[in-house]
């Protein structure tokens, strides 16, 4: 029996039952459309992160509070805040870094006579801009006699100043963080969201007057420098001059030793891409499953199909069909069936993947479509091996039918 | 005339684990080119596993077979699916039509595994249901036809492939006796063309139709007898049951 004669006899009998073929091949199709919906959305979250963070630049380092075992983890609010402003000073006067900065970052009330909400508030130096680069809209940014003076002045992200001002110019104008009035001197320019954080709702004082005169602490959530050249010595130069201030004996450089943690965007790079590794492996697990799961329903239809067809194998085996030909007749139904239920799956997948792009586009900044090849590829192969695999059985059951009790089968 | 099938000591037990049933006991048969036999005989007699046996279908316990000159008692079931596919035609009671192809597409399925090209096919499987009757019926489903339609197009089916012998197994036992008398007819017409065909049957009037009758008896052949030549009526004229 001729190739061209099997396809076209395999595929009128999936099409002469197809609405019994598509509901078979349902398992495959959602399976395939998930793989490619999830690899879709994962990738792209994936390369907006990656790219923030090559728009960010790749020489910042942060040191946050903390040994490196719980930095790893989700911030803890039980991590006893060890960081402070005489710890910046020592970074700026005995490393060398091309700038040095301070955060204290919290969620406050910011109102004036007419609005209050709740955002996060930055208490930051002059350096700031220095380490994250961002635009000037209007009037100006804090400079050293700001911080030193504890001047009670403010900057507003975009969002912000117009949720507060409307079209009214803010500058001059007075703010009420927590309880403490602060003037606007600047407004920035629209930044966008970074790491899935909308910057321009955010609200920056003087770090001195956040810190004494607004939450009334004396610690910083964390200290962000620029490296001057190698990165990784720079780590390890912050690292050992913290030490030094936080009188930590820790000559062998056991990170655990440390009750603060330095990373850097390269770290945050590994991280994700750590990340992605494991949600992949997870979302591969699930597709896996649920493409079993899709094979066994194939299997047993494939099953059912040859029972009912009892006297069809029979007839065809008494005029002269071999037992090859009717095993190659009924895989190649199963692997039609999975191939084109593989195919029908990646096209719901990609359109889908396209429809969520199309939305997610208009609310995070920078988000892209991708749809790796190599997906398709992978899913095309899967969903025919699929039908290699669980069309078999039944393949080889009906190959071995005796034709006379196949023609007397009722 | 050439012998065409013979068989010598054929021996054939069904055995079902510890139970060993003998069907066939020392069968020994030669059937010419050209005949026309109907083996009789009642239910269980084994006349429907010799004729699986002569139909290579099914394989002998001991014995041999030899058909065209071949033995064949000895081959793999492969070797006798391609047996099969070159050299027999079969017509079944129960027609073994597939239901959703058209009556052209059904007469072409042998020629599909005999590896004939799609035109030649065509015209084989067209000439071969001209030769019953039904070139109005081509693009038919088999049930947009008639039992003795269904029955027309298996023999052509069985026809189509131009074989040495066909085997019609009860050929008329699902129809009514104008379309047996029909059917009967065409197997007589492809008789008398040099077609050697063997049928079993249970109805005495059927089996007259053919030129000689076998009878089985508890797996063995009680008689074998041929019929008086009288000239066979034409299908159409004969209106009258002949028992």
């Amino acid at each position: 029996m001729k190739l061209s004669d099997l396809a076209k006899s395999a595929g009128q009998s999936l099409f002469q039952n197809r609405s019994r073929s598509l509901l078979t091949v349902l398992g495959i199709v959602i399976g395939i459309a998930a793989v490619i919906l999830m690899l879709s959305i994962g990738q792209g979250a994936q390369g907006l992160i990656l790219n923030q963070i090559a728009d960010l630049g790749s020489d910042q380092i942060f040191v946050e509070s903390g040994s490196s075992d719980t930095a790893n983890g989700p911030p803890s609010p039980f991590t006893e805040q060890v960081l402070t402003l005489d710890d910046v000073d020592t970074l700026r006067r005995r490393g060398d870094f091309a700038f040095v900065g301070s955060q204290l970052i919290s969620q406050t009330t910011v109102g004036n006579s007419e609005e209050s909400l709740i955002t996060s508030v930055y208490g930051v130096d002059e350096y700031q801009l220095e380490i994250f680069p961002a635009d000037i809209a209007t009037g100006r940014y804090f400079d050293n006699s700001d911080v030193e003076g504890y001047s009670k002045v403010a900057v507003l992200g975009e969002k912000l100043a117009s949720e507060l001002f409307g079209d009214q110019d803010p500058i001059g104008e007075k703010v009420t963080v927590k309880n403490t009035t602060f003037r606007v001197i600047g407004v920035l320019a629209k930044q966008g969201s970074r790491f899935f954080q909308d910057l321009d709702g955010n609200i920056y004082i003087p770090v001195t007057t956040a810190q004494r005169d607004v939450f009334g602490v004396n610690y910083v959530s964390y200290i962000a420098a620029r490296a001057k050249g190698d990165l990784e010595e720079a780590k390890e130069e912050a690292r050992f001059i913290l030490r030094d201030a936080h009188k930590i004996d820790n000559p062998e450089g056991d990170l655990a030793k440390d009750d603060f943690n330095v990373s850097s965007q390269e770290d945050a790079v590994q991280t994700i891409g750590i990340v992605g590794t494991a949600l992949s492996a997870l979302l591969a697990s699930i597709a896996a499953i649920s493409l079993l799961v899709g094979g066994i329903g194939i299997m047993n239809i494939m099953l059912v199909s040859v029972t009912e067809r009892t006297k069809e194998i029979g007839l065809r085996k008494a005029i002269g069909a071999t037992e090859s030909e009717i095993l190659r007749q009924f895989l190649l139904e199963a692997v039609l069936l999975t191939f084109f239920g593989g195919l029908l799956g990646i096209m719901i997948g990609v359109g889908c993947s396209a429809l969520i792009a199309l939305v997610l586009t208009h609310v995070i900044d920078g988000w892209q479509l991708v749809i790796p090849p190599s997906a398709i590829l992978l899913s095309a192969c899967v969903s025919t091996a699929i039908g290699l695999t669980f069309g078999y059985y039944p393949a080889k059951r009906a190959a071995r039918l005796d034709p006379i009790e196949a023609l007397r089968y009722e | 005339m050439n012998t065409l099938i013979e068989l010598k000591h054929i021996k054939k037990d069904y055995v079902n684990g510890e139970i060993i049933t003998p069907v066939l006991h020392d069968i020994n048969l030669s059937i010419m080119e050209g005949e026309f036999v109907a083996l009789m005989g009642p239910s269980g007699s084994g006349k429907s596993t010799l004729m699986h046996i002569l139909g290579l279908l099914d394989t002998t316990t001991s014995g041999e077979y030899l058909f065209n000159g071949r033995d064949v008692a000895k081959l793999e079931k492969d070797a006798l699916a391609i047996m099969r596919r070159n050299a027999v035609g079969f017509v079944f009671q129960a027609f073994h039509l597939l239901p959703k192809a058209t009556v052209l597409e059904n007469v072409m399925l042998p020629l599909v595994y005999k590896g004939v090209e799609g035109d030649e096919r065509k015209k084989l499987a067209e000439a071969a249901l001209t030769s019953v009757g039904l070139s109005d019926r081509m693009d038919h489903l088999p049930n947009q036809i008639s039992g003795g339609q269904r029955q027309r197009v298996a023999i052509a089916r069985a026809l189509v492939n131009d074989p040495a012998v066909i085997f019609a197994d009860e050929p008329t036992g699902n129809l009514d006796s104008v379309s047996s008398e029909q059917v009967m007819g065409i197997l007589k017409d492809l008789n008398a063309s040099g077609r050697t065909i063997v049928m079993v049957t249970h109805e005495p009037d059927i089996a007259l139709h053919a030129k000689r009758v076998i009878r089985i008896k508890d797996g063995a052949v009680q008689s074998d007898t041929m019929s008086d030549s009288k000239p066979p009526l034409p299908p159409s004229t004969s209106s009258t049951p002949l028992s």
